[in-house]
């Protein structure tokens, strides 16, 4: 009943929550100096937590078809080692100020803004598919 | 939960600058002292931000606030007790138009903080609503 496209979802979240703090540190640090902002590459961390498209469980025609094993573990990667490795620093885009600080706040800004947009649409589409799920067993058994 | 780690981060970032604006407000305040307690004048100060980790990310510290070691300028003033036999009295470094610099980018610095602090409540807002 509960498929993997729940995971993926709450996964996500994760994901996208730890890239706030990565954003926050960003910020608190922006007069800092030698700071180096640091990113974390939202589509490449899913795309090691969902190795290929295929496996995300959209096209199961029949019963047959749902495999009930995990596509990953998600307490495997809830390990602080799993997040940490893909935090990197940015890409020197522009001149860094002259005591090394790489920070551009109208990035962060602008990035953290996306971010929240995206947290909001994936919890929405999470609560919305719990509704689905609500409705099917309500409805069963009026 | 996560999000206290952000709050928390965002919370590090407006301690540095509230520790920032106070400096800048005694160097603007003494900026005409001419005695700072032991015969010299006031001496400006600067806070020194240092990273510290914080988990998997970075918070911020005000290390220390150091003395910033420049000659202290001259005013020709010989009425004033302090006066060498010139006529001139030592009085501190300090540019007041630096000072207002920097605390236009400690404001600005700080609404970023507080701006990070507000989006990070709406989405655990969004979060718990699922």
């Amino acid at each position: 009943m509960f498929s993997k496209i729940y995971d993926i979802l709450g996964e996500s979240l994760n994901v996208l929550s730890d890239r706030q703090n990565i954003i926050a540190s960003n910020v608190a640090n922006a007069n800092t100096p030698g700071y180096k902002a640091k990113e974390l590459n939202f589509e490449e961390v899913m795309k090691n937590l969902v190795p290929s498209p295929s496996s995300i469980p959209m096209k199961t025609t029949s019963r047959k078809d749902l495999s009930y094993k995990n596509i990953y573990d998600a307490t495997e990667h809830n390990g602080s080692g799993f997040i940490k490795s893909f935090i990197k620093n940015q890409k020197d885009e522009s001149v860094p100020a002259l005591d090394g600080n790489t920070v551009e706040i109208g990035r962060e800004m602008s990035n953290m803004t996306s971010n929240a947009i995206r947290f909001q649409a994936v919890a929405g589409l999470l609560s919305k598919k719990f509704a689905t799920l609500t409705y099917a067993i309500t409805q069963a058994n009026p | 939960m996560s999000f206290n780690d952000s709050l928390k981060i965002a919370a590090e970032g407006l301690n540095v600058e509230r520790i920032r604006m106070n400096v800048i407000a005694s160097n603007l305040a003494n900026i005409n002292t001419d005695n700072a307690g032991n015969g010299l004048p006031y001496v400006k100060k600067e806070p020194v931000f240092e990273t510290v980790k914080f988990k998997n990310y970075f918070g911020v510290e005000v290390s220390k606030i150091e003395n910033v070691e420049n000659p202290f300028s001259e005013k020709y003033d010989p009425g004033n007790p302090l006066a060498n036999k010139a006529g001139y009295v030592k009085i501190p470094n300090i540019s007041s138009i630096k000072e207002l610099v920097d605390m236009i980018s400690a404001t600005k610095a700080y609404k970023a903080d507080a701006e990070v602090i507000a989006e990070s409540k709406a989405m655990a807002r969004a979060s718990l609503k699922i």
